[in-house]
């Protein structure tokens, strides 16, 4: 919903890119109410059609492997994927050890600096607090 | 971006919600790509069911009338609406006048007023910021 680059994308780049948010969704064996929210989220973002949606919605019940969704990926795509699976890793309000372990490697397959992982996790928490600020904005004006 | 609360309306109240939406993004006559990413994004976030949103994808080309949309609302989800409505108008980078124009008269609905509204401008504005951040991240 804020303004992103990965619409500009070729189409299939950005089919490799919902993919391994796919793929991110299955790592701790829970897809969230809160997961899907933000899978759904990311596929409208990055205007896929709505047959490349129904197709990466039936991969969540059969997810593909970490190596095929990486596999001929490009460096932006794959960037803005790790992004956005830290985003989604962080939406049950959790990052578990698996998670962390997976989101360490797609940012060593794309060259990213040692902390990355680390600087994106903050980055959500920054993210989260801004949201919850909207949150408290809006409940004053109830009161 | 986050899952917020507008994820447990009923189907009707998210369809008039996202009526609402594509209203103020097709305010300015002309909808860019970026409006149309903030649009399916905001449906994708509340779930809302996808063949519903072939019926909200339409109303882009037939823009619905905002009173009547107005009208029938949940008075709970119009600050719902004022802010995200915010959201939208801003990912082309700046507030169109026509856009400006349903903003204020969402904010009326809402009893907000001209300093809440700054407030949420410039709770956009933060947003706007935080996201670009994560492109020096990325190295994008």
């Amino acid at each position: 919903m804020l303004p992103d680059i990965i619409h500009k994308l070729p189409r299939d780049e950005r089919f490799a890119y919902a993919r391994l948010l796919a793929y991110m969704t299955r790592v701790d064996n829970e897809l969230s109410v809160s997961e899907m929210a933000m899978f759904e989220q990311r596929l409208g973002n990055a205007l896929l059609s709505p047959k490349q949606r129904e197709m990466l919605r039936l991969s969540l019940k059969n997810p593909p492997t970490l190596e095929s969704c990486l596999e001929g990926m490009g460096e932006e795509a794959g960037r803005l994927a790790l992004r956005d699976s830290v985003l989604m890793a962080a939406a049950d309000g959790i990052v578990d050890e698996d998670e962390r372990e997976i989101l360490e490697e797609i940012a060593a397959h794309f060259g990213l600096v040692d902390d990355a992982v680390e600087r994106l996790l903050k980055w959500t928490i920054e993210g989260y607090n801004w949201m919850d600020s909207g949150y408290e904005l809006l409940n004053g004006l109830s009161e | 971006m986050f899952t917020d609360p507008l994820g447990d309306c009923s189907p009707g109240d998210k369809r008039i919600y996202a009526s609402i939406l594509v209203l103020v993004a097709s305010a300015d006559g002309e909808l860019v790509r970026e409006e149309f990413c903030a649009i399916e994004a905001l449906m994708g976030r509340i779930l809302i069911h996808p063949e519903a949103r072939i019926d909200i994808r339409n109303l882009m080309n037939d823009p619905p009338d905002l009173e009547e949309l107005l009208i029938t609302i949940d008075s709970s989800l119009i600050k719902f609406v004022l802010r995200d409505a915010a959201l939208v108008a801003a990912v082309d980078g700046d507030y169109d006048a026509a856009e400006l124009k349903l903003i204020k008269r969402l904010a009326t609905a809402a009893g907000v007023k001209d300093n809440t509204l700054k407030e949420i401008f410039d709770w956009v504005n933060s947003g706007l910021a935080w996201h670009h951040q994560s492109l020096d991240i990325l190295g994008l």
